[in-house]
């Protein structure tokens, strides 16, 4: 399906995509605006690689076997590039030019890491105190004390269980 | 990417068992729970080796956990390995999306509901930070001060670059990874 060529604008992470394949689905009125909102966000909250939110967009369209469609086309393109780039990387692991290269991906991955996971809680934030205190102890929990971020996460939801009954 | 590991790959039972665990996991950024599972649990991957593999996931389009689980297969077991970590990653998760969908788009929204999921969001995107910071510190080589802030001061660009709207990523991208290239090349 047409998936396939809107994989290919994924450069670095779901977020990155969005915009493009807004522009796509609602451009040509496959689905309108407050659904593909609605789609986006409970595909972030789902579980598993952000980037399902677009195997939704194929169920909403075609039911399930719309969304499994959808998935295929999206996953494979990508999948085959990037194991052509591994594998020729590995091939030349021992290059001088390839092992600068591969050491040059780790900054890149931490600053990209660090810059959409602080860019997420100012957006999620909104001005308030107290996301960001959570967003905040679950930075040092994580570093400090290596808990697992299941834990950090079932803390986060108690916590905003405990704020709602509060504020209610 | 170092062939150093001695110890055997995981077989396929166990890439599938791995990458489902993943698919069930990540709420709102899936590669801090890559990172624990893959490198704190099951030590299938070091620091350098999971900083590298996701950095060339991001750069290369697609999704990034699910290029890695992609590339990270094949190594393991070849092209067998690679589809069977991308399917273990995302046809389940995919139908539990599905039914979340179904369910949410049913159900009215309630405030105490909108509030956890807010908490999980930030607290999902703390985890991230975490991991970043994490990978800069493996970029950190106490023998050589002056690379290893180069280095820093790359990453911390990339984060600058990447806070612009809209045109954030591809730039970081753009000025980064050539950036990050001198750097190292000049390390040498």
């Amino acid at each position: 399906m047409r998936a396939a060529g809107l994989s290919l604008f994924a450069v670095g992470g779901a977020s990155a995509t969005v915009p493009a394949i807004r522009a796509y689905v609602v451009g040509a009125g496959l689905v309108d605006a407050p659904t593909f909102a609605r789609i986006f966000a409970w595909g972030q909250i789902a579980p598993g690689p952000n980037i399902l939110y677009v195997p939704l967009v194929g169920y909403v369209l075609g039911g399930v076997a719309g969304a499994l469609i959808t998935l295929v086309a999206f996953v494979t393109p990508p999948a085959l590039l990037s194991v052509s780039v591994d594998r020729f990387f590995r091939r030349r692991a021992h290059a001088p030019a390839i092992a600068v290269l591969r050491r040059a991906f780790r900054p890149i991955a931490g600053g990209v890491l660090l810059g959409s996971g602080l860019l997420l809680i100012a957006t999620f934030s909104h001005g308030r105190p107290l996301p960001v205190a959570v967003a905040a102890a679950t930075i040092a929990v994580v570093l400090a004390a290596n808990v697992g971020v299941l834990w950090c996460l079932g803390g986060a939801a108690v916590v905003g269980l405990v704020a709602a009954l509060i504020a209610h | 990417m170092r062939e150093t590991q001695d110890v055997q790959p995981p077989s396929l039972r166990a890439i599938a068992l791995c990458f489902a665990e993943l698919g069930m996991r990540g709420f709102g950024g899936l590669a801090s729970q890559v990172h624990e599972v893959l490198v704190v649990r099951r030590k299938w991957l070091d620091e350098a080796d999971f900083a590298e593999t996701l950095g060339l996931g991001q750069i290369l389009p697609g999704g990034n956990v699910m290029n890695m689980a992609a590339m990270l297969g094949d190594r393991w077991r070849g092209w067998p390995g690679a589809v069977v970590a991308l399917l273990a990653l995302t046809v389940p998760s995919t139908f539990i999306a599905i039914a979340i969908f179904v369910a949410a788009s049913t159900a009215a929204s309630s405030p105490i509901l909108t509030s956890v999921e807010q908490m999980v969001v930030v607290a999902a995107s703390g985890a991230l930070v975490a991991t970043g910071l994490r990978a800069l510190r493996a970029a950190h080589d106490p023998q050589r001060r002056a690379l290893s802030a180069r280095r820093i001061g790359t990453a911390l660009l990339v984060v600058v670059l990447f806070a612009i709207p809209h045109a954030g990523l591809p730039v970081a991208f753009a000025v980064g990874l050539p950036l990050a290239i001198l750097v190292e090349a000049r390390a040498r």
